[in-house]
C-alpha cells in the first residue's frame, strides 16, 4: 500500500473513531431502527417482521427501549432545545437495570433492507455480547468505520484511474471523501448507508477501470483490451450485487452497469466508436421514455410530478398545487445543507453563512476542475454520471410517491453522499494545475471535521 | 504542499477555538421540551410536582412555561423532584410534553409540565469543555471516559494535520521520484 494512502487511511481513522464514540447513542437517523434489525439477527436468527403486535411495543427490544429512555434519547431527538441525560444517577440506574434483548423483531421502520450490512456488523454484537446494549452498539459503531477506510481507499483509485498514478491527486480525492464530515458522521454509526458509501466508492473505480480508454487509432488494441477487461466486470458486477444486498437505493448503480457491459460488448466487436451526435441523440431517446414511464407510473396526475420537481429547485409560480411537505429553499437545504452537514436526526446544523461560504468554495472547485474534467474519456464520464443521475431520479420518484402516498416528504442530502468519490475526484481535478491549493484544501478538511464536531458536542452536551 | 496545510489547519483551530470563546452561554437543561401542550392547570395556592427530572445538582435555578402571566414559584425538592406552586390568585397553565416519547407521537399522550434548569453565570463553550467531555462520557460503552475522549479531540485537533502532513511528504515524494525515474529514462 502507497505510504501516502496509509497515512491517509489513519487520518480517516482517527476522525471515524472519534465521531463514534463523541455522537450520543442512536443520534444519527434511524439508528435505533437499524440497531434493533441487527440484534433481531443476532438474538432471534431472523429478520424483523409485522407479527401482529402494536410498533411501538415490538419494534425494538426492552433492553433498547429502556437505554433510549434513561439515556434521554426519546426525549433529545429531533429536539434541539432538549439535551440528552447528562446524570450519572441515571447512567447508574439503567446499569442496574435488566431487560430482555430477545422480545424485539416486530414491525421496524428497517424492515425493508436486505440483510447485508447487518450481518457485516454482526461479528462486532456478538464479540460485545457480554456487555450491555451501549457496549454493543458503540463496538458496531467502530467496525462500521473500516467502512470509511474503503470509501476513502476506493477515492484514491478513482482517481488513479482517471488522473493516472498521481499520488498528490490521489490523496486529495482520497482525504475529501473519507475525511468529509457527513461521510464521517454516517460510517461511525450504525446505518447502511455506510456500507452503501464504500460499495458505491468501489464501484466507480472498476466502472473507470473497466473502461479505461483505449486509443482511438487502434481498434483491435481496443478489443483486446476490452477482451481483458472480464476480472474487473465480474468485480463490478459483484460490488453492483453486493450494494443491492445492503439497500434497493442501489438499484442507481444498474444503468451504470449496463453501460460498462454495452460499451465493453461493443468494443469486442471491433467495430468503431460510434459518433458523439449519434451516442447523444440515443441518450435523448433514452431520457424521454425513461420520463413518459415514470410520468405513467408515478401516482396522481402527471401535472402533480411536474409541479412537485418544480418547486423542489425553483419557485412556486402561480396556479401551482402547493407541496407543502417540502421546506422553504428544498434543493438548498437537502442537497447543500444536507450533504455539507446535517448531524444528529439532520437537526444540527452551522449557522446559514458557512454553507454559503461552502457552496461558494464548490462552484470555485467546479470550475477550477471543468478543463481536466473535460478531457475525461466520454465512455468513463457517462458510467460515472449515469449513477448520480440514477439515484437523482429515483430519490425525487419516491419523495413523490411519499407525498401523495403517505403526505410526508423523504428525500435527504445524505441520501447524495454516495457520490462523494466524484467530489473527491473534481477537488483533485481541481487543483491539477494548482498544486499549491491541495495543501490548503487539506487544512480546510480538518478544520471543516473539527468545527463539526465541535458543533455536535456544543448540540449535545452543552 | 506542507506548509500551506499546516497554515490552513492551524488558522483553523485558532477560529474554532474563538468561536468557542465568544460563544457564551448559561449551561442549562431542560425536560419535558418542546412546551406545546397543556400539561396541567394549576389552582390558586395549589402544588404539582415531577419526580422524574435527572438535572444534574450543578443547575440551581429553574423555569417553567406558564401559558400566560403567572405568580409561580418553582422548588427543586430533591435530586429528581422538582414541584410548581402556585403563589397567585389566579388559574395557571402550565405547558409541557409527554415524557419519553419521539416527536411524531407528542401528540398522542398526556403532557407533563416542562422545565428549563440554568446554572447561575454565563460562561464560554471553552470553559465549559471539561464539563461537556464528562457529560459525553456517559451513557456510552463500558470503556468510553472522559480522559480518552480529552485524547480523541486533541488528537483531531493535532493529528488529523499531523497525519495529512506525513500522507502529503510521501505523495510528494513517490511524485518526484517517478518524475526523476522517467527523466532518467527519458535521456
Amino acid at each position: 500500500m502507497p505510504a501516502a494512502l496509509r497515512w491517509c487511511l489513519s487520518a480517516v481513522a482517527l476522525a471515524g473513531v472519534a465521531w463514534a464514540l463523541i455522537v450520543p447513542a442512536w443520534q444519527v437517523p434511524d439508528e435505533d431502527a437499524h440497531f434493533a434489525y441487527a440484534q433481531t439477527l443476532a438474538e432471534l436468527h431472523h429478520r424483523p417482521f409485522d407479527d401482529g403486535r402494536p410498533a411501538e411495543q415490538a419494534e425494538k427490544s426492552s433492553e433498547q427501549d429502556l437505554a433510549e429512555q434513561e439515556s434521554g434519547f426519546l426525549e433529545s431527538y429531533q429536539r434541539l432545545e432538549v439535551d440528552p441525560s447528562w446524570s450519572e444517577a441515571a447512567e447508574a440506574r439503567w446499569l442496574e437495570a435488566r431487560a430482555s434483548r430477545r422480545d424485539g423483531g416486530g414491525a421496524n421502520p428497517a424492515r425493508a433492507n436486505p440483510p447485508g450490512y447487518y450481518l457485516f456488523v454482526l461479528p462486532a454484537y456478538w464479540a460485545a455480547s457480554g456487555g450491555t446494549v451501549l457496549d454493543r452498539l458503540y463496538l458496531m459503531r467502530l467496525w462500521s468505520v473500516t467502512l470509511a477506510l474503503v470509501l476513502a481507499a476506493g477515492a484514491w483509485l478513482l482517481a488513479g484511474e482517471l488522473f493516472g498514478r498521481d499520488r498528490p491527486l490521489q490523496l486529495v480525492a482520497a482525504a475529501v471523501t473519507g475525511l468529509w464530515p457527513m461521510a464521517s458522521f454516517l460510517t461511525a454509526a450504525v446505518t447502511p448507508d455506510a456500507a452503501i458509501l464504500a460499495l458505491t466508492a468501489l464501484w466507480f473505480w472498476l466502472a473507470a477501470r473497466a473502461l479505461r480508454a483505449a486509443p482511438r487509432d487502434a481498434l483491435a488494441a481496443a478489443a483486446g483490451a476490452a477482451a481483458r477487461r472480464g476480472p474487473t466486470v465480474a468485480a463490478l458486477l459483484a460490488v453492483t450485487l453486493g450494494a443491492l444486498a445492503v439497500k434497493p437505493a442501489a438499484a442507481a448503480l444498474l444503468p451504470g452497469a449496463a453501460w460498462v457491459v454495452g460499451v465493453l460488448l461493443w468494443r469486442r466487436s471491433g467495430r468503431p466508436a460510434p459518433r458523439l451526435r449519434t451516442v447523444t441523440l440515443a441518450f435523448a431517446g433514452l431520457a424521454a421514455v425513461a420520463f413518459a414511464v415514470v410520468l405513467a407510473i408515478a401516482p396522481g396526475p402527471p401535472r402533480q410530478l411536474v409541479s412537485y420537481l418544480w418547486q423542489f429547485y425553483l419557485p412556486e409560480l402561480p396556479g401551482m398545487q402547493h407541496v407543502e411537505q417540502l421546506p422553504a429553499w428544498p434543493a438548498w437545504d437537502r442537497w447543500v445543507e444536507g450533504t455539507l452537514g446535517a448531524f444528529g436526526w439532520l437537526e444540527v446544523r452551522f449557522p446559514l453563512w458557512v454553507y454559503v461560504a461552502l457552496a461558494a468554495l464548490g462552484v470555485l472547485v467546479l470550475v477550477a476542475a471543468a478543463p481536466t474534467l473535460r478531457r475525461l474519456p466520454a465512455a468513463v464520464a457517462v458510467a460515472l454520471a449515469l449513477p448520480a443521475l440514477a439515484l437523482l431520479a429515483g430519490l425525487h420518484l419516491t419523495e413523490h410517491w411519499f407525498i401523495v402516498d403517505e403526505g410526508k416528504a423523504f428525500t435527504q442530502g445524505r441520501y447524495l453522499l454516495p457520490l462523494l468519490p466524484l467530489t473527491g475526484a473534481a477537488v483533485a481535478a481541481a487543483v491539477t494545475r494548482h498544486r499549491a491549493a491541495a495543501g490548503v484544501v487539506l487544512g480546510l478538511l480538518c478544520t471543516w471535521q473539527l468545527a463539526s464536531l465541535a458543533l455536535v458536542i456544543g448540540r449535545f452536551y452543552a | 504542499m506542507r506548509r500551506a496545510l499546516f497554515v490552513t489547519a492551524a488558522l483553523g483551530i485558532v477560529v474554532v477555538a474563538l468561536a468557542a470563546l465568544l460563544s457564551r452561554s448559561n449551561p442549562g437543561f431542560s425536560v419535558g421540551m418542546p412546551p406545546v401542550k397543556v400539561a396541567t392547570t394549576l389552582e390558586p395556592g395549589a402544588t404539582v410536582c415531577r419526580d422524574d427530572v435527572d438535572a444534574p445538582v450543578e443547575f440551581q435555578r429553574a423555569r417553567v412555561y406558564p401559558t400566560g402571566p403567572a405568580s409561580l414559584t418553582v422548588v427543586r425538592e430533591s435530586a429528581r423532584r422538582v414541584c410548581v406552586h402556585n403563589d397567585g390568585t389566579t388559574r395557571a397553565t402550565l405547558l409541557g410534553a409527554p415524557p419519553d416519547t419521539p416527536p411524531d407521537l407528542l401528540g398522542e399522550r398526556p403532557a407533563q409540565f416542562a422545565a428549563t434548569f440554568t446554572a447561575g453565570e454565563r460562561s464560554s463553550a471553552l470553559a465549559q469543555l471539561p464539563d461537556m467531555l464528562a457529560r459525553a462520557s456517559l451513557f456510552k460503552a463500558g470503556w468510553v471516559s472522559t480522559p480518552l475522549l480529552w485524547v480523541l479531540l486533541a488528537a483531531v485537533a493535532l493529528g488529523l494535520p499531523a497525519l495529512l502532513a506525513k500522507a502529503a511528504y510521501s505523495s510528494e515524494r513517490s511524485s518526484s521520484r517517478a518524475a526523476s525515474s522517467s527523466s532518467v529514462r527519458d535521456s
